[in-house]
């Protein structure tokens, strides 16, 4: 018994108050990823005014969910873009405070119009990302632990492999929490909740 | 000696007449059961949908071949998603702590007698390639699945955005 409560007094003791009742993964010592630009091809929805790199930071008081996928991508990537859809308008109002980013990593692919097409259909608030190279990409991949390959075989068929974790970020670049494959929408909508109240207070 | 023959024989017959009694009575009993079918709504400018279900089989089966009308989509086809591994030919472009998951084709899914095996986000899923139109919510269309023992059965898939 003692070695089940002891373990578990130190994960509380170590998360501090709020992150016990975190569904996703909050790392002790959050990524930071506010250096982390990307080339911004956003065209549509609230943010088709904007310069041509996106900072990787929430609008101030605010959250974003960033996503590296790919459109072709007929399972992961909409399955989570479903979740977060999903957990934003649970929010109600407040859905209007969390933005959504996704970076293709099909470069090749996902032309600017595709991405945002496909995004329009998650957001009302997206930032579509598409890196103008290979190496830009991967710089922003590696800040968040992130990576992909995309490879192509004789027949010329592509294949795409990416880790498929969901970020949410606030106004400095922390990461404040992480989504692996497979959370669902309830979970979201718990750690939105409580990560909303968390900035609101700070602010 | 010839008692246990006797008695072994009463038992075939017996086993047999059981056997008849059971396929007479009910088609269906070794049919696989397929349930929670659905489709994910495909979000805009993609061309490529995913159907999902539970599929379970009292005597084992196993799903071979998929299809659906060519006014849903163009082709049809069985994929698992699976996480790539250190020893594949795929190139890690950083060692993320989360490895990276590619998508597959598969020539089949085993159901084990007595089990189930469910195609959902993140396993086993029908892809459908080249969408004629997007699938959109509340929509059905028809997907036929090819079994190795129960031969073709058909089944409705209803467009949703998430899972049953």
């Amino acid at each position: 018994m003692a070695g089940v409560v002891l373990p578990m007094l130190m994960i509380l003791a170590s998360c501090g108050p709020d992150a016990s009742s975190m569904r996703g993964i909050v790392r002790n010592e959050p990524l930071r990823v506010g250096a982390v630009t990307l080339t911004d091809v956003t065209a549509e929805g609230e943010f088709a005014d904007h310069g041509d790199l996106f900072t990787m930071k929430a609008q101030a008081g605010e959250l974003l969910v960033m996503y590296f996928g790919y459109t072709n991508c007929p399972d992961l990537c909409p399955t989570t873009l479903a979740a977060v859809r999903t957990a934003t308008k649970n929010l109600g109002d407040d859905g209007a405070n969390v933005d959504l980013a996704m970076a293709t990593v099909d470069l090749e692919r996902d032309t600017p119009e595709v991405l945002n097409g496909y995004l329009s259909s998650f957001s009302d608030h997206f930032h579509a990302l598409h890196a103008s190279s290979q190496d830009e990409l991967e710089a922003a991949e590696n800040a968040f632990l992130a990576s992909s390959t995309v490879t192509k075989d004789a027949a010329g068929k592509i294949e795409v492999g990416h880790s498929a974790t969901a970020y949410v970020i606030d106004d400095t670049g922390s990461v404040l929490v992480e989504w692996p494959f497979g959370i669902d929408n309830k979970a979201m909508t718990n750690d939105l909740k409580i990560l909303l109240e968390q900035t609101s207070s700070n602010n | 000696m010839k008692k246990s023959k006797i008695t072994g024989l009463l038992l075939a017959v017996v086993a047999g007449a059981g056997l008849f009694a059971s396929c007479g009575s009910d088609d269906s009993s070794s049919s696989p059961e397929i349930t929670k079918v659905w489709a994910r709504t495909s979000p805009m400018k993609t061309s490529l949908g995913a159907v999902y279900m539970s599929i379970a089989s009292k005597d084992g089966d196993e799903l071979t071949d998929v299809s659906v009308d060519p006014s849903i989509a163009a082709m049809a086809q069985i994929h698992e998603m699976v996480m790539a591994t250190a020893d594949t030919s795929m190139s890690m472009t950083s060692d993320a702590p989360s490895g990276e998951m590619v998508m597959q084709e598969v020539d089949s899914v085993v159901i084990d007698a007595g089990g189930s095996v469910d195609l959902k986000p993140g396993g086993y899923h029908i892809m459908l390639l080249d969408l004629v139109a997007p699938l959109e919510l509340g929509a059905k269309f028809d997907v036929t699945l090819t079994f190795s023992k129960a031969g073709k059965i058909t089944v409705t898939a209803e467009v949703r955005d998430e899972a049953p």
